[in-house]
C-alpha cells in the first residue's frame, strides 16, 4: 500500500496517478457548494466545468491523436444550434437535443475528416482548412433566418424540470455537468488503454510509423474526429441550454475558440487532468479579471490570456502537468 | 448588373486587392521563409493603423508621411518578436507555433484595447474625403493612392528579394538553413529580417488601411483569414502570387457584394479558399509539388 503513493510508482504509473488527481479533484467539487452561497461563483464554477469538457474534447483529437484542429469551435456552434434548436422550435427535451448534437457533430467530424483525408490536407493546411470551416459555419449560421441571424435566439425558460436541463437554482446543474466532466475524463483513461487509444497516440507520434506496422491511420483519424467532433457538439448543446443564448459570434467566434485551445494547452494536452488543471486555472481568473476591471481596463482579462498562453509555450510547452511531472522527477533524484 | 455597376465594381475590388496584396506579402514571406503561418498578422495590420492614428492625431502630419514612423516602429516590433519567441519554436510541432502567434495576437489586441479603448476611432486629413470623378465613375482618392503604394511596396519587396544581396540571404537561409550557415551566411540575421519585412508590410497595410478604414483594435482581424485566402491562392511564399491573390480576391468580394450580397462576400472568399485546399493546396503557382520555398 506505501508502495503505491512512492514518487516512482506515481510516475511509472502516470495515467493512474492522474485518475487520483482527477478523484480528488472531483471529492473537492464534491463538497464545493456547501461552502458557496453566491450563485454567481457557482456559475464561474459550471462556466469552468462546461470548458473543461469542451477542452478535454478537443484534447481527444489534438491531445491524443495529435491532429490540428484549430478550427475545432465549429464542432462546439453546431452542437448548441442543435440542441436548441430543437428546445426552442420543437420543444424537445434536452437529452435528446444533446444526443443529437452529438449525432450532428459527429456526422460534421465524419465530413471533415472524410475531405481532409480525401485530399490528403495535413499539418498547416489541415489547420488552415478546420479554421476556415468554423468561419464558414459562422457566417452561414449568421445568415440563417430560421436560426435568428446575427441577433441569435434566447431559450426561453419553461420551469425547473430535469428533462429540460433547466433549473430554478444552479446547483442541479453544476452536479449534473461535474458528472459529465468525470464521465469524459474517464472515458479518456479508459479510451488510452484501449487498442483505438493506443493507436491514436502512434499516430500523433509517428504517422509514418504507424502506418508501417499496420495501423490504419486513414480510418483511426476518422475515429478520432467523429468522437471528438461529437462530444464538442454536447459541450456546446450544454453551453447554449445554460447561457439560454446561441448567437453566431459566440459559440462560433475566433476568441472562444482559442480560449478552449488554450485550456488545454496550459493544463498539457495529451494528458487527462492537464485540460482540468488548466481550466480550472484560466477560467476563473478570467471571470474574477472581468469582473473586477471589465469596466475600467477592457482587455486585460484577454490580455493575461495571450501572455499566459505564449509564456507556456515558449517555457513549459507540456502544461502544467509537465511541470508536475519534472517537479516528481526532481524530488526523486533528491 | 448593368455595365457601369460592373466596371465600378472592378474599380472598388481592385482598390482593396491592392492593399489585400501588401498585407499578404508580409504573411507569404514570412511563411516562406520561417514556415510559420501568422496567426498576428491582422494584430500587426491593426498596430500599423495606430502608428498612424497616434501620430496623425497628435502631430497633426499627414497620414502618408506616417508611414515612415510605421516602417521603423513595425521593423522593430517584428524583429523582437523573430528574436524572442519565433526563434525558439522553430523546430517545435506545429501545434505550438499556431498557438504562440495567436496568444501573441490575443494579447496585442487587448494591450491596444486597454490602451486606446475598444472604440472605434478615425483620421481626418486633406483627402480624406475627397474623390476623382473619371467618366462618370468615383475613385476614392485615399483608396487609390493606398492601391498604388501597396501594388508598388508589393514589386519593391519583389525586387528586394530576388536581387539585392540581403534578399539572396534571406533566399538561401529559406531553402537550405545548413547549405546557408555553411557558404557563412548569418541565418538567424536573415530570419530577423525577414520577419521584420513581413510585420512591416502588414503595418504599411495598417497604416494605409487608416486614411479610409475605421481604427479599432479588432479592425485587423478580418484581414487574417482573407490573407490566408491570398497566400494559399497565390502559392505560399510566392510573392507575385500574393500581388496577383491581393487583386483575385478584392474582385471576388467585390463582385459577389454587388451580385449576392455586401454579407456574402465573405462567404464567397471562405467557399473559394476551401475549394483551393481540397483540389489546389499548391495554388495558383505551385505546379505539381507543393512547393512553398521563396
Amino acid at each position: 500500500m506505501k508502495q503505491q503513493f512512492s514518487i516512482d510508482y506515481l510516475l511509472s504509473n502516470w495515467n493512474k496517478t492522474q485518475i487520483r488527481l482527477l478523484g480528488i479533484w472531483f471529492i473537492i467539487m464534491l463538497v464545493l457548494p456547501l461552502f458557496i452561497d453566491s450563485s454567481y461563483i457557482l456559475h464561474i464554477f459550471i462556466a469552468t466545468m462546461i470548458y473543461i469538457f469542451v477542452a478535454q474534447s478537443w484534447n481527444i483529437l489534438a491531445g491524443l491523436a495529435g491532429q490540428l484542429s484549430i478550427g475545432h469551435i465549429m464542432y462546439f456552434g453546431v452542437g448548441g444550434y442543435i440542441t436548441t434548436l430543437l428546445f426552442v422550435n420543437f420543444n424537445i427535451s434536452t437529452w435528446i437535443g444533446l444526443l443529437a448534437a452529438a449525432v450532428g457533430g459527429g456526422l460534421l467530424g465524419l465530413f471533415v475528416s472524410a475531405v481532409v483525408l480525401r485530399y490528403g490536407l495535413k499539418e498547416d493546411y489541415y489547420a488552415l482548412f478546420t479554421l476556415a470551416m468554423s468561419q464558414m459555419l459562422l457566417l452561414i449560421f449568421m445568415n440563417l433566418p430560421f436560426a435568428g441571424g446575427a441577433e441569435g435566439i434566447y431559450v426561453p425558460f419553461r420551469g425547473s424540470n430535469f428533462l429540460n436541463l433547466q433549473f430554478e437554482s444552479k446547483l442541479p446543474f453544476y452536479y449534473i455537468i461535474l458528472l459529465f466532466v468525470l464521465l469524459l475524463s474517464y472515458f479518456v483513461y479508459r479510451l488510452m488503454n484501449t487498442k483505438m487509444g493506443l493507436y491514436f497516440i502512434a499516430i500523433r507520434e509517428n504517422e509514418m510509423a504507424a502506418e508501417a506496422i499496420g495501423i490504419d491511420i486513414v480510418k483511426y483519424k476518422r475515429y478520432a474526429t467523429i468522437l471528438s467532433g461529437a462530444l464538442t457538439a454536447v459541450g456546446g448543446g450544454l453551453f447554449t441550454i445554460y447561457t439560454a443564448y446561441a448567437e453566431p459570434n459566440l459559440v462560433f467566434g475566433f476568441s472562444q475558440n482559442f480560449e478552449f485551445i488554450i485550456m488545454a494547452v496550459v493544463g498539457g494536452k495529451g494528458t487527462i487532468f492537464g485540460p482540468i488543471i488548466g481550466t480550472m486555472f484560466l477560467k476563473p481568473l478570467n471571470e474574477f479579471l472581468r469582473a473586477a476591471y471589465g469596466g475600467t481596463l477592457p482587455g486585460l482579462a484577454y490580455l493575461i490570456y495571450g501572455g499566459v498562453l505564449a509564456i507556456i509555450i515558449l517555457f513549459l510547452p507540456s502544461g502544467f502537468m509537465g511541470l508536475f511531472r519534472r517537479l516528481l522527477n526532481k524530488f526523486k533524484k533528491n | 448588373m448593368d455595365m457601369m455597376t460592373f466596371i465600378q465594381a472592378t474599380i472598388n475590388g481592385l482598390m482593396i486587392g491592392g492593399i489585400y496584396a501588401l498585407i499578404a506579402l508580409g504573411l507569404t514571406m514570412i511563411y516562406g521563409v520561417l514556415k510559420i503561418i501568422n496567426f498576428a498578422h491582422g494584430e500587426f495590420v491593426m498596430l500599423g493603423m495606430y502608428v498612424t492614428y497616434v501620430a496623425v492625431s497628435t502631430t497633426g502630419m499627414s497620414p502618408y508621411l506616417s508611414i515612415l514612423i510605421t516602417i521603423v516602429f513595425m521593423f522593430i516590433v517584428g524583429a523582437l518578436v523573430q528574436k524572442y519567441m519565433i526563434n525558439r519554436i522553430l523546430n517545435a510541432e506545429t501545434l505550438n507555433q499556431v498557438l504562440l502567434l495567436a496568444g501573441l495576437s490575443l494579447f496585442m489586441r487587448n494591450l491596444i484595447m486597454m490602451i486606446f479603448s475598444p472604440n472605434n476611432q478615425s483620421i481626418n486629413f486633406g483627402l480624406s474625403h475627397y474623390s476623382y470623378l473619371i467618366s462618370n465613375y468615383v475613385v476614392n482618392a485615399p483608396r487609390l493612392i493606398a492601391f498604388s503604394v501597396g501594388v508598388a511596396l508589393c514589386l519593391f519587396l519583389y525586387y528586394f528579394i530576388k536581387n539585392t544581396k540581403t534578399g539572396k540571404m534571406i533566399r538561401a537561409s529559406a531553402q537550405n538553413r545548413m547549405g546557408a550557415l555553411l557558404t557563412g551566411i548569418d541565418v538567424n540575421r536573415s530570419f530577423i529580417i525577414a520577419f521584420g519585412i513581413g510585420v512591416t508590410a502588414a503595418g504599411i497595410a495598417g497604416s494605409l488601411l487608416a486614411t479610409f478604414y475605421y481604427i479599432s483594435p479588432t479592425a485587423g482581424q478580418p484581414f487574417v483569414l482573407t490573407s490566408f485566402v491570398i497566400v494559399v491562392l497565390g502559392t505560399m511564399g510566392n510573392f507575385i502570387g500574393a500581388l496577383i491573390g491581393g487583386l483575385i480576391i478584392g474582385l471576388t468580394e467585390s463582385y459577389a457584394a454587388i451580385i449576392l450580397s455586401p454579407s456574402m462576400k465573405e462567404v464567397v472568399s471562405f467557399s473559394l479558399f476551401i475549394l483551393i485546399l481540397l483540389f489546389k493546396p499548391s495554388g495558383i503557382f505551385g505546379g505539381k509539388k507543393n512547393e512553398t520555398t521563396i
